[in-house]
């Protein structure tokens, strides 16, 4: 198998009919949201003002959901680098557990959870007057729920891999343990930390399920790009297959601009 | 390159199995016929459903249910739906004119619109009017859906300008959000609030505000004939059929 | 300033138990095979290693005593290190390495660099200022690190092999410099080597750990 066989060629018949199959079954959809997107109409469908709402509510969303995550993921993701307690392992599987669950059973628990009649969102209704579902507020807590996780585990694994001599290096300079996180761990993690954020908001920007279940579809203030496709989907295709395109070419740009800082666990 | 040609072989040999069990070999004993019903239509159709299958032991009825649009579109996409039953004649109408369908559709059953609260109406919703109020959780559902035209259409009889919280896909997702206490109110049709029994309390909407929805069934084309798909529709527009869906609050068309 | 240095530390199935003390102006060579415990010596000393038992002091003030419930952070210590690998942080500029201890007493940026810039110069590497330190060469980046550590003006100075892994130049060019800067430091030095010819040259006295005792004393 050696000699003047180009790589390819090499390869045992066994390994590239299984290899062309994916790669059509992965490629061909995606061929055809950009051939069939009606170009000729492409301006005018991606500008009526529906469209403009859905895609400045859905940048405000995907967004904010990426900045609470950021904070409240942040110091987890430190925690579970960092310090040794029991139940870490739990604790990292409770944080995984969104990435997994059905979007839609997320939407649910959302639902049971901060619903009305929920766990906390009785209580939040009751003596805050705060009312989640069907709210903006709710669309931003349905994406930061299914997005965070993917923030937590990159920039765990960033911490992880900044090394800890040159944390010690950096008190035995008189670095207290904040200066040291600000000046040190935090600018070595930044790559991960930054891909991880990428991802996270690249999946808020999709959230559907979770989305439509809690939050509802009001356009203007729920109804984001996801939810537009759907809804548009049934009486207005091509205003559907305009938007899917964009949102196609948002998830390239965001694996491009990620390249080789995907996040390893 | 025998070893190349065996794998080959071996791996033919399985997608075989694998997919054997999809070519069916023919069962004239039993026949399988799909239909698309209206979300309004689900507890009413399920009833029909298995009415027809005992009435008729060779058919079998596998039924799917989504908000008009969604089965329209599914349809246009090549979905292998036997029978069709919409909440308007508009979504019939798109349809017919695209030549998807075999004869002509006839209309089966009546609904009307009712106001859902949830239950023991603690809010203490009288009238369309007081969907207005700014302290109610008002939703409906979406303008594309039969439903939520009807409900504007009903709205603008009445003269009352409502903000919705959110346009729900089907008119079920409605239903269910006011049972679950997401919603105070919301405009569904009648049978919807008779299905959901004690899960939701009823406002009756008054005539003159009213607005009345006529439901059509027809067959959709298919390569090949389907005499179950017939006589599910003609079972549908039987005396036995009505009787079911007036059990569910339907009226006659 | 003396260095009083009692260490009992345990680290898995290694354990160090030795002692001893270093005068102001004093270097002590700990010398050692590989393992025998002259690192974590240093690191308990720094503090970034507990001990299990013992005391260090620092000119009468302790730093560290467990039967007593005493211990200094190392960020307080004033404890300069030389770590065995340069450790300076690869995002920075030699001349912010240099100036991050200074900074981190809270000395303002401009000044903090002027200082830095000075220590620098002395190294001869004035040039490299701007330099990010993983641009570095291993004798360059030894020297950054050495001033790294001089510039916070330390009160005790720790170097963990800081000429290993050096080509032939650089080893002696390094410890020159090491040399010229060790003389004019006036506090106590602890000078990790496993290189006989390197300990005769910098220090003037010699420790023999060996499986975490001392041997003899030279």
């Amino acid at each position: 198998m050696t000699g003047g066989r180009s790589p390819l060629r090499a390869l045992p018949i066994a390994l590239w009919l299984p290899t062309l199959a994916a790669a059509t079954l992965l490629g061909v959809p995606l061929v055809a949201i950009v051939t069939r997107a009606p170009w000729p109409t492409l301006a005018h469908d991606l500008t009526t003002p529906e469209v403009l709402t859905a895609l400045r509510l859905s940048l405000v969303c995907s967004v904010l959901a990426t900045t609470v995550s950021v904070l409240l993921g942040l110091p987890l993701a430190w925690l579970l680098a960092r310090v040794e307690f029991a139940g870490r392992r739990l604790l990292r599987a409770l944080v995984m557990l969104p990435m997994v669950l059905p979007p839609v059973v997320g939407g649910v628990a959302l639902l049971l959870a901060f619903g009305r009649r929920g766990l906390v969102g009785a209580w939040l209704d009751r003596y805050l007057d705060i009312q989640l579902p069907f709210s903006l507020a709710g669309a931003v807590l349905a994406e930061t729920f299914v997005a965070m996780p993917f923030l937590v585990m990159a920039a765990e694994a960033g911490f992880r891999q900044v090394d800890r001599g040159l944390e010690d290096a950096a008190a035995t300079l008189g670095a207290g343990r904040m200066r040291v996180f600000a000046r040190v761990t935090l600018p070595l993690a930044m790559p991960a930390l930054a891909a991880g954020a990428a991802l996270c908001w690249a999946r808020a920007l999709g959230e559907f399920g979770a989305t439509i279940t809690f939050a509802g579809n009001l356009p203007g203030r729920t109804q984001t790009l996801p939810l537009a496709v759907y809804i548009a989907l049934e009486t207005q295709p091509e205003i559907a297959f305009a938007l899917s395109l964009v949102l196609l070419a948002v998830a390239i740009a965001v694996l491009v601009s990620l390249r080789e800082h995907w996040p390893a666990r | 390159m025998s070893g190349d040609i065996r794998r080959l072989s071996a791996i033919a040999v399985t997608l075989a199995l694998a997919l054997a069990p999809l070519a069916r070999a023919d069962e004239p004993a039993v026949e399988h016929i799909l239909v698309f019903a209206a979300a309004s239509l689900a507890e009413s159709f399920t009833a029909l459903g298995k009415a027809f299958e005992s009435a008729y032991p060779r058919a079998r009825v596998e039924q799917s249910f989504a908000g008009s649009p969604a089965l329209v579109a599914q349809i246009e996409a090549g979905a292998p739906a036997d029978v069709v039953a919409t909440a308007d004649s508009v979504s019939m109408d798109k349809l017919e004119r695209a030549g998807l369908l075999e004869g002509k559709p006839t209309a089966f059953a009546g609904n009307r619109l009712e106001i859902a609260v949830e239950r023991g109406n603690p809010e203490g919703v009288r009238r369309l009017a007081d969907l207005a109020r700014s302290d109610l959780v008002v939703i409906l559902a979406a303008e594309s859906v039969p439903a939520g035209r009807y409900a504007r259409e009903a709205l603008r009889n009445a003269g009352v300008a409502v903000e919705p919280k959110s346009l729900e896909e089907n008119v079920k997702s409605v239903v269910n959000k006011i049972a679950l206490g997401e919603a105070d109110a919301g405009i569904v049709y009648a049978t919807d609030v008779q299905s959901a029994g004690a899960r939701v309390t009823g406002v009756p909407i008054p005539d003159e505000e009213n607005v009345f929805a006529t439901y059509p069934i027809a067959l959709v084309k298919r390569a090949a004939p389907r005499p179950a798909a017939r006589e599910f529709q003609a079972f549908v527009l039987s005396g036995e059929g009505r009787a079911i869906l007036a059990s569910f609050g339907f009226s006659a068309r | 300033m003396t260095l009083e240095a009692d260490l009992a530390v345990h680290l898995g199935r290694f354990s160090l138990d030795v002692a001893f003390e270093v005068a102001n102006g004093e270097v002590l060579a700990l010398s050692g095979a590989n393992g025998a415990g002259k690192t974590t010596a240093l690191h308990a000393i720094a503090g970034l290693v507990p001990l299990a038992r013992g005391r260090i002091a620092l000119d009468g003030e302790v730093l560290e005593d467990p039967a007593a419930r005493i211990w200094v952070p190392p960020e307080a210590r004033g404890i300069g290190f030389v770590f065995q690998d340069g450790r300076l942080f690869p995002h920075l500029s030699a001349l912010e390495n240099v100036a991050f201890g200074l900074r981190a007493r809270g000395i303002a940026r401009a000044k903090a660099r002027g200082f830095a810039l000075e220590w620098l110069e002395r190294m001869g590497l004035a040039a490299l200022a701007g330099a990010r330190a993983s641009t570095l060469s291993g004798g360059e980046a030894r020297k950054v690190a050495l001033a790294r550590a001089l510039a916070i003006a330390p009160h005790a100075l720790l170097l963990d092999e800081p000429l290993s892994s050096l080509d032939e130049d650089a080893h002696i060019d390094v410890r020159d410099t090491l040399r010229q800067h060790l003389a004019d430091f006036a506090g106590p030095c602890v000078l990790v080597t496993h290189e006989p010819a390197d300990a005769r040259m910098l220090c003037s006295r010699e420790l023999l750990l060996v499986a975490g005792r001392s041997a003899e004393e030279s």
